[in-house]
């Protein structure tokens, strides 16, 4: 469903040129959930942005069900991205309009009509729990709560993808729970392929079916949780897990180039 | 008291002026000036249609007509205004200059209302396929709203000030009658009614102004 054909992103700050992404491939069928997980710096989040070419790569090819949004116009791209939902570790509403608003916003953009709209943001508010609250601005609500409506707002357009960028990042482990919740029931019941990069191993654990751990702009080695008693090879992948489980271990994690 | 009521009529009259004046130019700021600053934010470096060539013309020019000390400007229009309104006195040639300085002093505020737009909110309305007007009119401008208003306040305020300078090339309005009679006839009287109208003026677009933004403001 979303396909990394060796895309790499390179961008000058500065006078240095900072290679973010290095040349990098991955494969992500339809219908899971694919986590990428590493430290802040790692490259995971320009990775993500790449999928719906918020960030344009310097080299190689990015697929959507088949179709090469790399070579698109940037009408084609545009209607892709409709196809294409995405949700933020700081939610990203619109702070001057109401929830129902929000949702329908996205609509719009498609051309809806009226009435059509207006259906589809109760049936989005309904998914997430928040029918009562479509006429509350997001200062109102809570961060989970605007979480929430971040994603009946990705949902809208009937995507086949949903890209999470941290999302759970500003949230307290309850409300990261119930997120999760929603996120698998998503993938669930529409079948929507989902993408979350994260910095926190439980969140991986808890929702990913492959996790893809990522340094310095390299995916250095990706777990598939549908096979029992993979193990991570890498120090970081081991360090990361290990951290997870609350375990001492015994590899402490020594990256020379860790950019934090 | 006897020379302020002996000049009623000419209150009148020059209120008028000057409502007159501060209205068009007013409306040239929104309806020439707000699409100006639209453009200067979109156009800026690093910004969703960056077009560095573009950007520095329109900034260029922008900081040119606001460099002008505005007196200097009036005088520098007298045939601009000739060319539109017919005549290079009275309210209507005053306004014709007026406007030329509003559009851009209003401009620079709407692009700096709309660099306080959240990066992250514009981006996720790209990121939903969402077009170009419907960024600028679901997004920017309706994000930006509390600013854009007080950025239009600031601007009516400032050339309710500017009008009066409009007087001494025959634009009329208060300020002007201020300074006739007030200031070259000393007549302390007539120039303190006039401030005091001024006054209550500005307080009044102040109050209506804030209390317009922070209605329109829904961000706590």
């Amino acid at each position: 469903m979303i396909t990394f054909k060796e895309v790499s992103k390179r961008y000058k700050a500065g006078r240095q040129w900072v290679e973010a992404v290095k040349p990098t491939s991955l494969h992500i069928e339809k219908g899971q959930i694919q986590g990428i997980i590493g430290f802040s710096g790692a490259g995971k989040s320009t990775l993500l942005r790449m999928a719906n070419l918020l960030e344009t790569p310097t080299t190689g090819e990015v697929y959507i069900d088949g179709q090469e949004l790399t070579g698109l116009s940037a009408g084609e791209l545009r209607e892709a991205r409709r196809s294409i939902g995405m949700i933020f570790q700081h939610y990203n509403l619109l702070s001057n309009e109401t929830c129902a608003a929000n949702v329908e916003f996205v609509l719009r953009a498609a051309g809806l009509p009226y009435r059509e709209r207006k259906r589809r943001v109760e049936e989005c508010l309904e998914i997430v729990g928040l029918a009562d609250k479509a006429k509350q601005y997001p200062a109102q609500l809570s961060g989970g709560q605007k979480q929430r409506v971040a994603i009946a707002r990705a949902l809208a357009n009937d995507p086949k993808v949903l890209l999470c960028d941290e999302p759970t990042s500003a949230l307290d482990p309850v409300t990261t729970l119930s997120i999760l919740e929603f996120l698998e029931k998503i993938n669930r019941e529409f079948q929507v392929t989902i993408m979350l990069v994260t910095h926190e191993i439980q969140v991986a654990k808890r929702l990913c079916n492959n996790i893809a751990v990522m340094e310095n702009g390299q995916i250095t080695e990706q777990l598939d949780r549908n096979l029992p008693g993979v193990k991570p090879v890498t120090p970081l992948g081991q360090f990361l897990f290990d951290t997870a489980d609350g375990s001492s271990s015994s590899v402490w994690y020594r990256g020379e180039d860790y950019r934090g | 008291m006897d020379s302020v009521l002996a000049l009623k009529s000419e209150m009148i009259k020059a209120i008028e002026q000057t409502l007159t004046m501060v209205s068009i130019s007013v409306s040239a700021a929104v309806i020439i000036g707000l699409p100006i600053g639209i453009l200067l934010f979109l156009t800026a470096p690093g910004h969703l249609r960056a077009n560095r060539p573009l950007y520095g013309v329109v900034s260029y020019a922008v900081n040119l007509v606001r460099s002008f000390p505005f007196l200097i400007l009036l005088v520098a229009l007298i045939p601009f205004s000739r060319m539109i309104v017919g005549t290079a006195i009275g309210p209507l040639a005053a306004s014709v200059s007026l406007s030329v300085a509003a559009i851009p002093f209003y401009a620079r505020l709407v692009e700096q209302s709309l660099r306080e737009v959240p990066n992250g909110v514009i981006e996720a309305a790209v990121a939903s396929g969402a077009p170009m007007k419907h960024i600028i009119w679901g997004v920017l401008l309706s994000e930006a709203r509390p600013g854009l208003v007080s950025g239009l306040t600031v601007t009516i305020i400032s050339f309710i000030s500017y009008s009066a300078a409009a007087g001494t090339v025959g634009g009329g309005g208060i300020g002007d009658l201020a300074i006739r009679y007030g200031y070259q006839r000393f007549d302390t009287e007539v120039m303190a009614a006039c401030i005091v109208i001024l006054v209550v003026l500005v307080q009044l677009v102040q109050w209506t102004g804030s209390f317009a933004a922070s209605r329109l403001d829904k961000r706590k």
